[in-house]
């Protein structure tokens, strides 16, 4: 059966090909490393609640290899125009693969349920263009709204099977509606590992990997939302002037609804300079619930001849659901961390963010970023601090992050420093 | 180079760089380097006495042909551009570009094709490392229309166009 579904990728590939007038091949090689010196972590694989090195010791060993994680993935996408009926199709393929490093300087992943090779279907849709203006995609494909969206933080990005009409014949606005049938979920349940490897082997629990590891993980663990999957509404408009203006509907079948409304206003002061006043509310309900929640956030930010600044505050209230991407565990918050996902959405939960971003001409890409929450009470108090520098060259794309932890629920609430390098090849 | 050129010379001119450097300039806008050589009479061609040997110039190599309208759709996007809400950057520098979204960045040699000059319109492309037949390999491409001189709008770059900015120096 596995094999039928393969056949069918590959012959739906081959036909893409074969119909197109133009045919777009792009892709990237990705090694992404992360270590701490902490004590006690989750990895997106296993819990580590006390270290011990390899020497015996115990405790936080930055660089040390039960405290690091690494992941390597190769991806290569197809986009073929002009085909018949003016359709364009998109295929994107991704191996995630450990390549041995579990064995030598880390003993985690980035994404991924386990070690070894995994190879699946990130996207695969069609394209159609209707009446002009509006345009429908159907099949497995990124998307990006507030409450559903693809992150692209980690080696390799959630994806979504999904139809979605875009209507256009409203100046400056889109109108769109969706059915987001099922997603993999960023993080450890990206992908299902194959097990090729004995856990015991790599000194892994043995319980670290599903049971139907033999299974081809194309896809596997894409996780249906609901019964039924999910259905969003939405209107994004430009239509008053130096403002943008959103609003959404999410309903997952028996499960809970959602509403997101947004507006970002941007005046422009002339000389380079360019500020932005952000404003977000939204509301969650699940069914059957307790307590619906709602949050509110506000920004002020500016972009002063490229050195970007920005100052937000967010508060959600008391509830059973928070504000975090159902495809993974980032939200779309103005206070939205730079690392650690999900505090700021989580219920009950006040947030500060300080944001700067520079880019020295052809030196390099630099930010700082610092997050503090207040959880009420509920011991996931949150301090982060974030450095970065990024630097192109060509095809070659590199980032070296610091982070600063401090949370209550993570590393017996003592703080612990973070190190990720993440290198991108582009072809 | 061209632009600079085309407002110095006309077409059929030469003219000598600061380096050294001979070309000519040609009708489509283009220019080509040259050689000067000395020119030799060909055997039984009769020759003044005392003639000073007539220099001419003879093509040594052909540089790619740019035609004008390309060129200058790519001077017009030398410069910095961005969002207005400040996610996503091109930088354009020479015959370089650097495409900058969130944590994402692609840079490399830029190419300008299928340049609709009525609209405006040209498709950007970033870093693309080779072309056989319908096939094109690597890079990234977005779609632009200029809006005056300080606009660039990428009518498919979201659920609204996106437009970005010329940052002021």
């Amino acid at each position: 059966m596995k094999f039928a579904k393969l056949s069918l990728a590959a012959l739906m590939a081959l036909g893409v090909s074969a119909f197109a007038t133009d045919v777009k091949v792009d892709g990237d090689v990705k090694v992404y490393y992360g270590t701490n010196d902490a004590d006690a972590w989750h990895g997106a694989l296993l819990p580590h609640p006390n270290n011990v090195q390899d020497d015996g010791t115990t405790g936080g060993d930055l660089f040390g290899k039960h405290n690091s994680y690494a992941n390597a993935a190769f991806r290569i996408g197809l986009t073929a125009n002009d085909m018949p009926a003016g359709l364009t199709g998109r295929l994107s393929l991704t191996y995630l693969d450990t390549f041995g490093l579990e064995d030598s300087i880390v003993n985690d992943t980035w994404a991924g349920n386990g070690v070894g090779a995994s190879v699946w279907f990130d996207e695969a849709n069609l394209k159609a263009t209707l009446f002009d203006k509006t345009t429908v995609i159907a099949g497995r494909q990124y998307l990006d709204t507030p409450l559903v969206f693809s992150e692209k933080w980690n080696i390799a990005a959630n994806s979504y099977d999904a139809a979605v009409v875009v209507d256009q014949h409203i100046e400056k606005t889109a109108l769109v509606a969706g059915w987001i049938w099922r997603s993999n979920i960023n993080g450890g349940a990206t992908v299902q590992g194959n097990d090729r490897l004995n856990n015991t082997l790599h000194g892994l629990a043995p319980d670290a990997f599903p049971a139907a590891t033999q299974e081809s993980a194309f896809d596997n663990y894409f996780d249906t939302f609901g019964k039924h999957g999910a259905y969003a509404v939405g209107a994004v408009t430009s239509l008053i002037p130096m403002t943008t203006a959103q609003a959404w509907y999410y309903n997952v079948d028996s499960v809970a609804d959602a509403y997101w409304l947004q507006a970002d206003i941007t005046p422009d002061l002339g000389g380079g300079a360019k500020l932005t006043f952000g404003g977000q509310f939204a509301g969650t309900q699940v069914s059957g619930g307790n307590e619906d929640a709602t949050v509110w956030a506000v920004k002020l930010g500016g972009d002063f001849n490229g050195l970007k600044l920005s100052a937000a505050y967010s508060s959600v209230d008391k509830g059973d659901l928070g504000f975090a991407n159902v495809g993974g565990a980032q939200s779309k918050l103005y206070t939205e961390a730079w690392w650690n996902y999900g505090y700021v959405s989580a219920p009950d939960t006040d947030a500060v963010n300080v944001t700067a971003e520079y880019s020295f001409a052809d030196i390099a890409d630099f930010g700082a970023y610092y997050t503090a929450t207040d959880s009420n009470g509920q011991n996931r108090d949150l301090t982060e601090f974030a450095l970065t520098v990024g630097k192109n060259f060509g095809t070659f794309d590199t980032m070296l992050a610091y982070v600063y932890t401090d949370a209550e629920d993570q590393n017996n609430d003592d703080s612990y420093n973070t190190l990720q390098v993440y290198l991108t090849y582009n072809f | 180079m061209g632009l600079l050129l085309a407002v110095t010379l006309t077409a059929g001119q030469y003219a000598t760089l600061k380096d050294g450097t001979v070309i000519i300039l040609k009708d489509d806008g283009t220019w080509e380097r040259v050689t000067p050589q000395k020119s030799v009479p060909k055997v039984g061609q009769p020759q003044a006495d005392n003639a000073p040997a007539q220099e001419k110039v003879q093509t040594q190599q052909s540089e790619k042909a740019v035609d004008p309208l390309t060129a200058r759709y790519a001077q017009r996007l030398q410069g910095v551009w961005r969002s207005g809400d400040g996610k996503e950057r091109l930088e354009i520098s020479g015959k370089r570009a650097l495409f900058v979204s969130g944590r994402t960045r692609r840079g490399g040699p830029f190419e300008i094709e299928k340049i609709d000059a009525q609209k405006g319109a040209f498709t950007l492309v970033i870093g693309e490392t080779e072309r056989v037949g319908k096939f094109a390999f690597g890079g990234m491409r977005r779609r632009f229309v200029f809006e005056g001189a300080d606009k660039l709008v990428d009518p498919e770059g979201g659920l609204l166009p996106v437009t970005l900015q010329r940052q002021k120096r």
